[in-house]
């Protein structure tokens, strides 16, 4: 089965409705986005698009910790579902000012995706520990 | 609001499947043990409010994000090594709201 919905991000989107990421919680603050897909993005490999299924501008860009951030504890994020090993553990990106060098990522409250039966995700909360909020994702360079 | 009075050790059931016990009483700093279903998420308030804030934000990234100049070489990532978690009581946890934490995160 396929559906094909539209994004402001994107254009227009064709998926299979098994690739349909289901989060039944939806999210804090964002009650109503609970259905969505991934997708690459064009920026850089670590970062995707989390885009939801029932407005065309509601997405999320996410990082994939595991790419850039080697030390960061996935198994802690992944213990707080009942998912598994093969689960990804991804992070929401803010970008204030709409500039990318300035970019953030949200390491305190992670989305862990499991990919099977039916893909389902949910953002967890790693409760005392002192992962940020705001992890500023890059360091600018030191002018010569 | 209902309001009731509890020793150390003493619980409370909320609905059929929740449990609240006071696990200790220093100062003015009350431990409670929570059991809850899975299902159940639960928060410190000030923390579910700040990952409220947070979603919201990250809800607006620019529609233009692909076209803007690919990422290249003036951006480097903040090290791993900056990022440190420790498992522990809540009480010797530094605060976990923003650049104080990022930047506190940093010096070490």
């Amino acid at each position: 089965m396929t559906k094909r919905i539209s994004s402001s991000r994107l254009g227009e989107l064709e998926l299979s409705t098994d690739e349909i990421i289901n989060f039944s919680e939806g999210f804090l603050g964002l009650p109503t986005w609970q259905e969505a897909v991934l997708r690459q993005t064009e920026v850089a490999p670590y970062l995707l698009w989390l885009q939801f299924t029932h407005d065309p501008d509601a997405a999320f860009l996410l990082l994939d910790i595991e790419s850039v951030l080697p030390d960061y504890d996935l198994n802690l994020a992944r213990a707080a579902t009942d998912y598994g090993p093969a689960a990804r553990v991804l992070a929401i990106v803010s970008v204030p000012d709409g500039r990318l060098a300035n970019a953030t990522v949200n390491l305190f409250a992670p989305l862990v995706i499991a990919p099977t039966p039916a893909p389902q995700g949910r953002q967890v909360v790693l409760h005392d520990t002192a992962y940020p909020l705001r992890h500023a994702l890059f360091t600018e360079d030191e002018p010569c | 609001m209902l309001v009731l009075a509890r020793k150390v050790g003493e619980k409370l059931k909320i609905g059929d499947s929740i449990e609240v016990v006071v696990v200790e009483i220093k100062g003015d700093t009350v431990r409670l043990g929570i059991s809850a279903p899975r299902g159940v998420a639960i928060y410190r308030q000030e923390i579910y409010e700040a990952i409220q804030r947070e979603n919201q934000a990250a809800s607006t990234v620019p529609l233009d994000l692909d076209s803007t100049k690919k990422l290249t070489m003036p951006l480097k990532f903040a090290p791993s090594s900056t990022i440190k978690y420790t498992k522990g009581p809540a009480r010797d946890r530094p605060r976990l709201n923003g650049k104080e934490a990022v930047s506190k995160f940093k010096e070490e």
